[in-house]
Order: C-alpha cells, then structure tokens, then sequence
C-alpha cells in the first residue's frame, strides 16, 4: 500500500486491501476504443480487480439493471448517443450505480451536463495513470455505503437524492464509513462533486480528477441538507447578539443574525460571523490535559476525565487541609456570558470555602458609578434604543463606533434627527470621526472638565431647579459634623416604624422630612437644634467653584470657547445624554469622573427622561430575572475576594490585608488574565508559588500556557443555555452541534469537581433543571419568561420596552430613590486600610486629582509623576473591533483583516524619535516593553500612544504589552488601571 | 432592472461586518475579499488624516461596482466577463476565464482579484452558503452581488444586516425599491466618475 499526495490530498490507492470492495459489486468497462481499454486493462489487472467488458451500449444496459452493486467506467463522449441520455438511462436502470466518466481535454466544454447525472467521478483520459484508481476507490466506498444503507434500512433501490440524504445521516452517525484511507472528508459522490469536477476540469484541462476532488474536499459546498439552530454570541463585547447558526453535515458552516423581537436590536458583527473559525480552531484544547515539561514549556501529556477530576480534587484536598480551606481561589472573567457558566461554578467555590481572584476590570463603572444612581434594566442608563430620542449626546470617554457597534445606529439616527454628537476623548476615535465637536481632552482629567461644565451651567441659570428638588439629594442637609445627612432620627422626630428620612429646608423656613415638603431649597447654611447642616447641592457647587473656565482649560488643555458651547448644546438642546464609556475607568482617578458626569448631568436634569440618561446603556436582564439563590447554600462560607491586581503579592505575603491566605491552587475558567490583567509578570511570577493551576477554556490562551491541568470547554454552539446580557431579551441557545473532542460545558464540569470534592449532593441537577429552578418565580410567570417560554419562544423581552427608559418616574435605584450626586458613607473597597490614604473628604463627590503616574507634565499646581524624565508617553489602548478582549484573537479571517499589533502614535511624537509608518518599534518602561509595529495617525493625542488591545503573547514580536502596566490603584476602588501607565518608544 | 447598492457614508463605522459576511456566504479563499472596507484618512486601517485636532476620517466599504459601462468586459479578450443586460449585473465567466487578468488591469476599482494558486481555506469544510462559487485556481473572481441568493429572492450576504444600518439594497428601475426611495434628495457620489464607468454603488455623503 501507497499513498499519492496531492496538494494536500491523500489518496491511499492500489495493492490489496487499500480498495474497499463489497462482495457482488461489478466493474464494468464500457470503452470502445482498444487503444484506450489497454491501460485501463493493465491498471485494472495489477489491482486484481475483477471487471466485465462491454460491447454496445444495450448490453451495458442490461448489466447494470441485473447486477445492484455496478461500477461503470465509461468514454462517455465515445458513443453517438448523446452523453445526457447515456447517464440518464444509467441510473434510471440502476439508481445506485456508481459512473467514472473519462472525459479528454477536447470535450470538456460537455462535462458540465455530467453533474446532472447525481453519480459521476470525472477522470481526464490524460490523468487516468494517478486518478482512475482513486476514482475507482472511491466507487467502491459509495458501493459499500449503498449496500450497508440498503442492508440496514431495507431499501433496495432509491432516488439518488434519497439515498445520498440516508448517506450523509449515516456517515454523520457512525462517523467512520468512509474509514480513514482518504484522510479527509468523504468523497461523496454527487451533483455538487460532480459540479465542482466540472469547474476545475474546464478552467484547467490538464487537472482533473485529482483538483477536482482537491477543491472538493477543501472548498466546494456538499448539497447536504441544512439544518438551523438558534443561539447567541457571548462574549462580553456589549453586542449579546442573536445568531442563526447554519449546520451541514454535522459541521458549523456559517453565522448570520437571527432576528430579535425587536427588529432596532437585530445585530451582528465580524467577530460573530467568524464563530466556526473559533470551533474548528487548530487552537482548540481537545482534551483534558496534564502538563510533564516545566511550566509554560507547552509540552502536555494527554489524560482522560476521570483522571482530571481526580487529580484535582486530590489535590485540592491535600491544599486545603495543609494550607487551609481559602488556599484554593476560582477565578473567572467574562468569557463566557451565559450565567451559569460563569456563575455556576461559584456554588463549588461557596461549598469549598474556596477564596476568589476577582476579574477587577472597569470595577469603577461596576461599583462607584452605581452609587450614585442604582442599577436597572440598562444598567445606570436607559435601554441604547432610547437615544434615538436625544438631542445633543456626549459620548465621554465612549468610542461605541468602535466598542460598542450595535448601538451605534441609534446615535447615528438621533443625528439624523437633529441631535448634536459631542465626543469627549484624548484621542481623535471612530465615535469622533462622526461628531460635531469633538473635545481632545488631556488623559486623566475628564473630572476638572465635569466641574468646570457645572459651575457655567449654573452661572448660565441653566440648572433644572425642579429635578433637582424632586429626583436628587441636592435639597438634602448634610451636618458639618460627619458628613451624613440631617436625617428625622438626628432631630428626635422619628416615628416608630417609619423610615428614618432625610430632612429638608422648606421654602417657609420649617424643616420636614423629605416626603413632606414639596418645595425644598436647595441653598443655604443652617443650625438646626444645634447642628450646623448644608445643602448637599451648596457642597456640591462650592466643591465646583475653584474649577473656572481658564483653571479647566489649563488642566484639560481644551479651549475655554470649546467647553463652554458643548455646555450649551448640552444644557439647551432638550433632552441630552451622556453616554459613559470605561476610558476614564483605567486611570487611578477614574471613579471621580463617574461621579462628574452623574453631578453635571443631575444639574442639568438630564436623567431620567426619554432621550436623557448619563451611564452606560449595557442591557442586564439575566441579572434581574435569574434566580440564583442556590449558588450560596446556607451554611457555605467562601473565602475573600481578592481583587485580581493584589493577588501578586498576597501569594507573596500569604496575607489579604488581615486574613490570611496561602494561595496555592487556582481554578481559571472564562478567563484569560496573564493576557488582559495588568502586570502580567507579577501574575506568572506568583503562578511560580502555586502547586496547582486549572484553567478551563476553548481554546489555547495566555493563560493555559501556565496551567498543570487543562480542561476543554465546549464552544458556545456546543451545549444548550441561556444567556441575558447585552440586548433586553433573554435569548435561548440551541445545541447545534455535539461537543467537538471530549469538550464539556463549564456547568457540567463544575458538577464533576463538585462531586470529586465530596459535594455530591449539591450537585445533582441536570443543566435544564438548573434553568427551570432559576426562572420558577412570579416575576418569570407574569413576564412569560421562564425556561419553558424560553424554550418554546428563544428570545423573550425582560425589561417594560425594548426603549426602557430609567428613572421615568423620578425614582432611581439608590437608598433615597434619588440621584446621590453626594454620598454619605463612602468607604474604601471592603473596608481594607489599603497603603494609600483613603481620604473620605475626597470620595463624597466628584474630585479632581491627577492620575499616580500617567501625569508628565507640570501643570498648575499638580506636579508631574517623576518616571517621566525617563518615560514621557502615555500608554492608552483601545478596543479591538475584530476581538472582544482576547476572545477571536486567532480567527484566521479577522487576522486578514488587522494581522498584527501595532502601535499608534501622533506625527510629532513620531518625528521626534524617528520613526516612520510601518517601523517596529520597542515600547518599554520599568516593567516590561513589547515590539510591534508603528502607524502614524494624525487622530492620536500628542503625548499618548494607542494600541489596538486583545493580542496575546505569540502575536507579539516580542515581549507583551501587559508587562507594561502598573497594577497601582485608589484605595477607593482596587482596578486594573490600563491607562495610568508612562512608557518610552524606541525605533528597534 | 438594474440592481444597486447604496452605501451611506455617514452611517459607516467601518465594522467589516460587510466584508467579513461576504467572505463566510461565498466560502472565499483565504486572502481572497470581494468586499473591503478602506480607511480614508492615513496610510493605515483606522488612521486619520489632516491636522492635529482637525483631523479627518471615513470609511469607504469596497466592492465590484457593477458598471453600466464596465472597463473589464472590454478588456476580457475571451468574453469570460460580461454585463448581464436583464439586471445590471456583471458576471465572471470562471470556465471561460483563462487567467490573463486584463480585467485587473482595467478595473479602477481595484475590485478584482486572482487565485495565483490553488485556492486554500481557513476551514477544512466548505463554509457559506451551499450553493457558494466554486473557487478555482488562474481564475479571476470579484464580487457577484450574490447572484445565487438573488436567484432565491434573498439579499446579497452583505446586505443581511448591516450593524450601521448603511447598506440599501434593491432594484434602481423601481422607484419603491429601498435603493430609490434613499436616494431620493440625497446628495451621493459614485466612485471615479469621470472615468464613464457609471457604477451601480451609490455612496451617500
């Protein structure tokens, strides 16, 4: 046995046993010309194939109607017959007839007529030495498969279109008919094989067989039957789009949108598009694997589930009684939006007592900014929709053209409707590109300019004094003493069992609780029983008043006219938004800016209104809906919540700022942090004091580099679930194909360790089970939302519109019911004195202090951070239109597109260092560095370079722009701060 | 009937949805994309251009523009390329086409492109749709406006959804079509004019 190859084709041909043939199959030799029967003769014969020849058409007829299994190689333009009544006549004798036509270079113009035939192989006269045998081989499969679908089903003699349907079922079934000898998918005969013969066979003559099943195999459409399932995308990228996925023969062949309820949410993207080249990535993990060289050498040893489980729960075991029961973290990230595969294995963590290495990425938006406002439906905003009905929006630190697509055509509409489109951004983005004003902000300063805004608005008498007293805590009187509103306690009014409410100043000078005066001022200094008390909105202002226009454009370094007529569009346009976005998040300073926008925007009664809202519009409907009480099962105790920037250094210390903690074993599913966490030296590092790392995930990342146990997950399109995030439906997946390899959901894996860990009886719901369990409530009911409706509809509307607007009735989702531009108890992140000062005089409203390191310069009287003699650019990054975070990162079609990380910097900052477009460049600091290469844009802010983010370690020419961020943050919100961060560029 | 596109620059966010669905319906080979999406601005994907603080940037999605007076049909010296006269759309001929690539060269577009060898894919299975082109090696291809979906009364891949909602498409002979009602009053340019190659993209500005 022998095997030709072909451009990647396998043919395994000639010698015994390489041909599969099937008892009682003829061969049948229908050639006139002598000359051209000799060789096929002699092939034939050293194969020791038996074959008949015939003489007239009519007797090769009259064969195939005796014999059921025949293969006819036949000259079929030899014959005065017409060729399409020859084939015709063929298979209405004999349906199952297997035909080899040998066609010359001369009639090839002929051979398209042949795909109608529905059984041709096509073999060039010129090419039968390499390519009959092989056509030949393949006959003798689909003989086979005829005879094993005719044995097994009973059916004699079929339409071919029937009986090639049964085949596909068949060879998707028992996945094996075909065997292995041809490597790659079957050659299925066919009018689609026949076709793609045509094609190639007709643009190039002196190919054939061999290109024609070449292009076959590799590209060409089968005319299997297709099948559609329904599903979502998700990934934390803000689309939570829903998706049709199109399945033949058992394979992923496409993504396209799949309606909403709701036809302004219909979405999808590149990244969506591109699912199957995640699926059938060679990156894909396969299998459980066990790593035998050092760590992070890649060399891995394949182990079966059982032998996972066990090696891990042993050890997890032997951990926690050595080390105690919080030595063991989980640590998850937003791979996977569903919430049962992030959530689910929590339950594990719960019961194991198990500590956890938070995420931490954007924490200022996930915990500061909510403060202020509560959360809804769309989060601290109003469904995305709703901005078709603003007049002049912000997009501040937002670049949703980019980030955040599927709410971009609700903005572009509102500007077709007349809205103003302000874009407030250091860097000139996709967002900017659109907008009519577009402010260049310095980096870091976002908060001065929210206080600047304030103080014009208010000079300009352009404040809603209404909303304000009605919908705010600006009336409410906040005592000199602690900082805490005057409340009916503080007064000794309180009634038994009534609310201890917040005191008011009523305009006849009578103070009441808040629920009793209509007519609260909201300026003015007074003693009350003794205790000294201001208005919340008079602290507010008087916290605003140092920030004059000059003083704010200095810092800003934006032009007083400019700020002042955003304050005016803004101010009077109507209803006005501020869309947030998270780059102000990544800096030291990032929650005061929160805290601005929502200020400014409460000043101006921007909130709470069609076409008015100030946060960021992110859709949560599994976070409402879902009931996930069972996750927590009483009497569990998980360890702490380790902010992910500090688990450096309490595997260094053993300590977590009190508690104790020896970290020695971590669990990683839907996470990559060695690529996205700041640091990431500091990760691999302390990843050297762990005993055990598990990482579950799709596909090779950053971080399964580093882990001793891998675990495959299954793709998305794999399992059945239900994800709510992103879009206001909850939208159900259909499993569309069977789990690749020996991939297993997050749920069904965590019910393994869960078992493996002795917690058997916690863990013996299926995942359908789960599902119904969390959506069996009232709320479910009345909204028709639960699993079953699911089921039955896949895409239900959680919230009260698909435009759901926060706040329409004047209440927000805070203590008081009110917007708390002002809050009463800040207090730093878990209470932990961390080892910066926490200052709460600074942590009530928004502030204004430059970011710990991406500060260069000196100006006014903050002084620049010191590295930056040595390091005088600011490192930005931004998002990656064709990935979210690092998922589809590798897709093959979007690297088409964007190949390779590059660095963006401004002509100026450029020319300085002599560096021209397309250069490779070296971007370091104390830290780390990266090499990639250089593109020069005119849109980027001078003194800041920005790169496209999502690229991973091998993309990287060398090193890795993780190791060039700081894992610094205030003690008010531990984060990833990716921006606060000062590098140098250097020409490689 | 004349079938056309019609792409509102101001609604493109250059997400390459377009480009990317265009490439998974018709299975293309790798490197292969009948439809781009171009940065006009800098020299690369996303760049600006202008001055500091002033800048300027857009995108330009890209694909055969199905001429009305196509340079390539004139230049095919085998007539693999030709206009189809019942609905405007220029077809290539794969059987016919004998790879000479004198249609690249007269196409101002850019639009076309060559498999200079046998065609490989990401994939290996044929993605798309199932009756996507077949893709063969010396052969010239470009952008069909998805004659097979067409065919089935669907709409080209590129026109399933746009997520900038920029892409219009319909027949420009009937005045009810999408195509017709969006350019009605709407200033719009089509692509190298002055060159007379009256192409069936309109691009609002």
């Amino acid at each position: 046995m022998y095997a030709h190859t072909f451009e990647g084709v396998v043919f395994v041909s000639v010698n015994d046993g390489a041909i599969d043939r099937i008892n009682g199959t003829q061969v049948i030799v229908a050639v006139p010309n002598e000359w051209l029967q000799l060789p096929i003769i002699d092939l034939l014969s050293a194969q020791r194939e038996e074959f008949t020849r015939v003489k007239s058409l009519v007797e090769l007829y009259q064969k195939v109607r005796e014999h059921a299994r025949s293969i006819v190689i036949i000259d079929i333009f030899a014959y005065t017959e017409d060729h399409r009544d020859i084939v015709g006549r063929l298979t209405r004798e004999n349906p199952c007839l297997s035909l080899i036509s040998l066609v010359s270079g001369s009639k090839v113009e002929f051979v398209q007529h042949l795909d109608s035939s529905d059984s041709c192989y096509i073999v060039p006269k010129e090419k039968m030495d390499t390519q009959l045998l092989a056509a030949l081989a393949c006959a003798h499969k689909d003989q086979g498969l005829t005879a094993s679908a005719q044995d097994s089903l009973s059916i004699q003699k079929q339409p071919p279109a029937l009986r090639k349907r049964e085949a596909n079922q068949m060879e998707k079934e028992s996945g094996s008919i075909f065997g292995r000898k041809f490597g790659r998918r079957s050659f299925l005969k066919g009018s689609a094989a026949a076709a793609v013969a045509v094609g190639v066979a007709t643009g190039l003559p002196e190919y054939g067989m061999v290109n024609a099943l070449a292009a076959e195999t590799s590209g060409a459409p089968g005319q299997a039957a297709e099948e559609t399932y329904y599903g979502c995308c998700r990934g934390n990228c803000n689309g939570g789009c829903r998706l049709k996925i199109t399945v033949r023969n058992g394979k992923v062949v496409k993504t396209t949108m799949a309606e909403m309820p709701a036809d302004s949410h219909n979405r999808i993207c590149a990244k969506g598009i591109s699912h199957l080249q995640r699926i059938y990535s060679p990156r894909r993990i396969k299998h459980p694997m066990k790593r035998v060289g050092e760590r992070g050498s890649g060399q891995w040893q394949q182990i079966t589930w059982d032998e996972a489980i066990q090696e891990i729960c042993t050890s997890w075991k032997n951990i926690q009684s050595k080390y105690g029961k919080n030595s063991v973290a989980f640590s998850f990230g937003s791979g996977n939006m569903s919430i049962y595969a992030y959530n689910f294995p929590g339950k594990l963590q719960n019961l194991m007592g198990a500590s956890q290495v938070n995420l931490s990425y954007d924490n200022t938006v996930i915990l500061n900014q909510p403060l202020m406002t509560g959360v809804s439906y769309a989060y601290t905003a109003n469904d995305p929709a709703d901005l078709v009905n603003s007049k002049c929006i912000i997009l501040w630190a937002a670049n949703p053209a980019l980030a955040q697509i599927q709410n971009w055509h609700f903005i572009a509409k509102a500007k077709k409707n007349g809205a103003k489109l302000i874009v407030i951004d250091p860097n000139y983005t996709v967002s900017a590109s659109k907008a009519d004003i577009h402010l260049a902000i310095r980096p870091g300063t976002d908060a001065a300019l929210t206080m600047g805004m304030i103080n014009m608005v208010v000079e300009q008498g352009w404040e809603d004094l209404n909303f304000l007293k009605k919908s705010t805590v600006a009336p409410f009187l906040v005592k000199s003493s602690d900082g805490k509103f005057l409340r009916a306690s503080d007064l000794g009014v309180l009634a038994p069992d009534a609310k201890d409410e917040a005191i008011v100043m009523g305009e006849n000078g009578a103070t009441g609780v808040v629920s009793a005066v209509s007519d609260p001022v909201l300026h003015g200094t007074f003693n009350i029983n003794g205790i000294e008390v201001t208005t919340a909105y008079d602290l507010l202002l008087k916290k605003c008043a140092e920030w004059t226009p000059e003083k704010v454009a200095e810092i800003c370094n934006l032009p007083v006219d400019d700020i002042k007529e955003v304050v005016r569009l803004y101010a009077t346009s109507g209803p006005a938004t501020i869309y947030t976005g998270l780059g102000v998040d990544h800096y030291t300073n990032g929650h005061y800016s929160y805290y601005g926008f929502t200020s400014l925007a409460a000043v101006t009664g921007n909130m709470g209104k069609k076409g008015a809202f100030c946060g960021w519009p992110l859709c949560i409907p599994q976070l409402i809906i879902m009931n996930t009480a069972d996750l927590a099962p009483e009497g569990s105790q998980p360890g702490p919540t380790i902010p992910g920037p500090v688990y450096p250094k309490v595997v260094k210390e053993k300590d977590y700022y009190g508690t104790p903690v020896d970290l020695k074993s971590l669990y990683i599913y839907g996470h990559n942090p060695v690529a996205n966490q700041t640091q990431r030296k500091a990760w691999v590092e302390a990843f050297n004091e762990m005993e055990l790392i598990v990482v579950a995930d799709i596909q090779e990342t950053d971080t399964t580099r580093y882990a001793d146990i891998v675990l495959p997950v299954t793709h998305w399109f794999e399992t059945m679930d239900v994800m709510g995030i992103n879009s206001p439906f909850m939208l159900y997946q259909e499993q569309a194909i069977a789990p690749l390899f020996e991939a297993k959901d997050d749920f069904e894996i965590t019910n393994l360790l869960g078992r493996g860990m002795g917690f058997g009886e916690y863990f013996t719901r299926t995942k359908e089970q789960q599902y119904e369990l969390a959506l069996d409530h009232d709320h479910a009911k009345a909204i028709h939302c639960t699993f079953k409706d699911l089921k039955d509809k896949k895409a239900v509307l959680v919230s009260p519109a698909p435009d759901y607007v926060f706040g329409e009735d004047g209440v927000f989702g805070t203590r008081s019911g009110r917007v708390e531009f002002y809050l009463e108890s800040p207090a730093p992140f878990q209470g932990i004195v961390w080892e910066k000062d926490f200052n709460i005089d600074n942590e009530r409203m928004v502030h204004f202090q430059p970011p710990y390191e991406a500060w260069p310069e000196d100006i006014g009287k903050y002084q620049k951070n010191a590295l930056a003699d040595k390091y005088p650019l600011v490192f930005t990054t931004e998002r990656n239109r064709l990935k979210t975070h690092t998922q589809f990162g590798h897709n093959p079609w979007l690297l088409e597109i964007d190949p390779e990380p590059v660095v963006r910097l401004n002509p100026k900052d450029a020319a300085e260092r002599s560096i021209a477009e397309g250069d490779y460049v070296r971007i370091f600091n104390d830290r780390g560095h990266v090499v990639v290469k250089a593109v020069i844009s005119v849109g980027v802010h001078q003194g800041v370079i920005l790169m496209p983010k999502g690229w991973e370690l091998d993309q990287f020419k060398e090193g890795h722009y993780s190791d060039l961020t700081s894992h610094d943050f205030n003690p008010a919100v531990p984060n990833n701060c990716y921006f606060d961060c000062l590098v140098e560029v250097k020409k490689v | 009937m004349r079938y056309a596109m019609v792409i509102d620059l101001a609604d493109c966010i250059g997400c390459h949805t377009c480009s990317t669905a265009c490439k998974q319906a018709n299975n293309l080979p790798n490197k292969i994309w009948w439809n781009r999406v171009l940065t006009i601005g800098g020299e690369s994907m996303d760049t600006a251009s202008g001055k500091y603080l002033s800048s300027k940037m857009q995108f330009l999605p890209m694909n055969c523009q199905h001429c009305e007076n196509p340079p390539c049909t004139k230049a095919c010296p085998v007539g693999a390329t030709y206009r189809r006269k019942e609905d405007g759309i220029v077809i290539q001929d794969y059987d016919k086409c004998i790879g000479c690539r004198m249609c690249m060269v007269a196409c101002p577009y850019n639009a076309r492109s060559f498999n200079w060898s046998k065609p490989e894919y990401s994939a290996d299975h044929a993605v798309g749709d199932a009756d996507a082109p077949v893709h063969q090696y010396n052969v010239v291809e470009k952008c069909t406006f998805c004659v097979n979906r067409i065919a089935r009364g669907e709409k080209p891949a590129c026109m399933e959804l746009c997520p900038g909602r920029a892409r219009y498409w319909g027949d420009l002979d009937d005045p009810n079509s999408e195509v017709s009602k969006v350019i009605k009053g709407r200033e719009y340019v089509k692509l190298l004019e002055e060159k007379g190659t009256k192409p069936s993209v309109f691009y609002l500005k």
